[in-house]
């Protein structure tokens, strides 16, 4: 068996990078790029992050919105941060199926993977409107229903708190010296975003692979990887690229990549219908054909991002697996009682994979492992910069 | 209701400067000023924060306000004619920009707590000097600012609680209440919906479905002497305050929006729009 791979791995390699990342852009694009854009690392192979003009990325700035993505302050109650639903080590989610706000209300959808972040067209689960991590940042901070951060009403505290803090003052001003009074709700959403920016995932034994090391991944991985890539299982449709999601944005892009899927996850009584207030697209379009398409998002560090789906209703990986191997799934009992894999808006890409043997679910099981990137989990960059 | 609400032309000229009117060299026109006074009420009782309003919706519940603000936009008034003449809002740079007026029944105390101190019953502006006999406007805010970016965007539409985040919008109409005597509460958040599918968002349009924003036309309504009247007891009038989900939060699909979509002036589960909440008094 593994010899019968062993002679493709380079030529596999080859063949993948150019489709991971074919349509980089080239030298003369990247020197057109918003000054301080580099102070983010990426990749050479990798395109360009997109930087908004009003908001270009300083040193200075990544560590203002660190701090701000770690304090307190910035809930109501000052009981939770950003941090407190997006944890580091979980690649910024938080190990629940939903996530809890600050003053108890459960959430509809889990804590998102923030890893390549910067790299997302879009940035919620169900919600084609916000794009910018600028935007998104209010969700959490103002959203009422339910409650996140639950700052609603409360802005005039909020920078109160901050010109009251020792460092904040001074923080603002390097971040934003341009500004005589920096410190204000759009730049505190700036810094949050520059920071959000800044958390690149590119060291996974994948990438390694990729950039050459034919010894990064072990045979089985490397088994995993064509499965992916595969026909047959058809992953990389939704989850291609070179951040695994095809909702990616980056320079030099033509077009505008946002896509949203529907993968049979429910079909509540057989009438298309998802569980209520989880309707996906459909809550904010009232499109038909939206109703329970979601994002799909990156895979990377997805061996840590337990549970899956927008609702944590799968609880690991081989939960995925059955999932997709059955082309959706069946709720046999209870409200939600349907079968998905008969949900009128799902997929064509999910539609069941033949002949899955135990040794192709434990490749690509494998595989999905070999996308975590230790590196970023403990990057001291992106940590709590108040822990002591 | 004591101020004097159509001041002299010759004071209007000095108000009118920088108000950042761009349009092209009416240096000739007389304007005068107008101020339309606005009351929120239940039946005939100004709302107040902390009080418990009863004998509510078809249930006769009780309710105390936590919030009651509302933008209104393109407004007018009526000549003789029945001609619209637009209204030129001053740009106070606080209740008031170009566009949009916010109205502002809570003032913070008592279970108003997420407010803000000061209220604000008014909007002000000019129109080309003239008699006129009604008023026009439209709830809400116009769909170019509706779905700027919230975080930098003039006053009064950088109002956290107004934010309505998920439509990457705002709430054209804020009225929360908690309910009294056990009932569950009651909230209206009025705002667009079915904004943009995926393609209209990815060619960077986000032109709402349901823009839900009802134009009010008053044909009799004399600025000096009378007031534009939201009373809540009529909206709520057709609701059972007993079963609610959580209020009317503007769906197509919400249950809670049945009777109240209607009374504001809007189609609702085949109900048609009766305009019952506002009159003129």
């Amino acid at each position: 068996m593994n010899s019968l791979h062993r002679p493709s791995a380079f030529a596999l390699s080859i063949v993948f990078v150019s489709l991971l990342f074919g349509g980089c852009g080239d030298e003369a694009e990247r020197e057109e790029l918003p000054q301080g854009a580099s102070v983010i690392q990426t990749p050479d192979s990798w395109p360009q992050l997109l930087i908004p003009e009003d908001n270009p990325a300083t040193a200075e700035k990544i560590e203002l919105g660190r701090h701000l993505f770690y304090d307190t302050k910035l809930s109501g109650n000052e009981t939770q941060s950003c941090a407190s639903c997006h944890l580091q080590e979980l690649s910024f989610t938080d190990g629940r199926g939903v996530a809890e706000g600050s003053t108890g209300d459960i959430t509809d959808r889990g804590a998102m993977n923030l890893a390549n972040i910067g790299y997302a067209s879009v940035l919620n689960w169900g919600n084609p409107l916000t794009k910018t991590l600028e935007e998104q940042a209010l969700g959490p901070m103002f959203g009422e229903d339910p409650v996140e951060l639950g700052l609603t009403g409360m802005e005039d505290e909020l920078l109160r708190r901050l010109s009251e803090d020792p460092q904040y003052p001074l923080m603002f001003e390097e971040a934003f010296p341009d500004d005589s009074d920096p410190i204000n709700l759009g730049n505190i959403t700036k810094a949050l975003a520059t920071f959000q920016r800044s958390l690149i995932s590119s060291n996974s034994p994948v990438d390694r692979f990729f950039a050459g090391d034919d010894d990064a991944i072990t045979e089985q991985e490397l088994t995993g990887l064509t499965i992916f890539f595969g026909e047959r299982a058809e992953c990389f449709h939704c989850h291609g690229g070179f951040n695994f999601s095809d909702s990616t944005a980056h320079e030099g892009q033509a077009f505008d990549q946002t896509a949203f899927h529907n993968n049979g996850l429910y079909n509540v009584g057989g009438t298309g219908a998802y569980p209520e207030r989880n309707n996906g697209v459909f809550e904010v379009s009232q499109v038909e054909a939206d109703r329970g398409r979601f994002k799909a998002p990156t895979l990377r560090n997805i061996a840590v991002t337990a549970p899956y789906m927008h609702d944590g209703s799968l609880a690991t990986l081989e939960d995925v697996l059955d999932h997709y191997e059955r082309g959706g799934t069946l709720t046999e009992d209870g409200p939600n009682a349907g079968d998905g894999a008969l949900h009128p808006n799902k997929s064509q890409f999910v539609n069941g994979i033949d002949d899955f043997t135990a040794e192709d679910r434990a490749a690509l099981l494998a595989f999905l492992n070999a996308l975590t990137d230790e590196e970023f989990l403990t990057n001291p960059a992106h940590s709590d910069p108040f822990e002591r | 209701m004591k101020q004097m609400k159509f001041m002299a032309p010759v004071l209007v000229g000095l108000l009118v400067v920088g108000c950042g009117d761009d349009s092209d060299g009416e240096s000739g026109t007389e304007e005068q000023a107008v101020s339309i006074t606005f009351a929120a009420k239940v039946g005939t009782e100004d709302v107040s924060c902390g009080t418990a309003y009863t004998g509510l919706g078809t249930t006769g519940s009780g309710l105390e306000f936590e919030d009651f603000r509302f933008y209104v936009q393109d407004v007018a008034l009526i000549d003789a004619d029945g001609n619209e003449v637009p209204v030129t809002l001053t740009n106070d740079g606080k209740w008031q920009n170009d566009s949009v007026a916010l109205l502002d029944f809570e003032d913070k105390s008592g279970s108003c707590s997420n407010g803000t101190t000061d209220l604000n019953n008014k909007v002000v502006g000019t129109v080309p000097a003239g008699d006129y006999t009604g008023l026009v406007f439209s709830l809400g805010v116009p769909p170019e600012l509706n779905h700027a970016e919230a975080a930098v965007a003039e006053s009064p539409l950088n109002l956290t609680s107004m934010f309505w985040s998920w439509q990457n919008g705002y709430k054209f109409i804020r009225i929360d209440a908690k309910g009294v005597d056990g009932a569950p509460g009651w909230r209206l958040h009025l705002g667009s919906t079915a904004c943009a599918s995926i393609e209209e968002a990815a060619d960077g349009e986000s032109a709402c479905g349901n823009l839900n924003v009802p134009r009010l036309t008053f044909d009799a309504f004399d600025a000096s002497t009378q007031s534009v009247v939201f009373d809540l007891a009529a909206l709520v009038a057709g609701a059972d305050l007993e079963n609610q989900e959580a209020g009317c939060m503007s769906d197509p699909t919400d249950a809670d929006c049945a009777t109240i979509f209607p009374a504001i002036g809007l189609e609702h589960s085949g109900n048609a729009a009766t305009m019952s909440a506002f009159r003129v008094e």
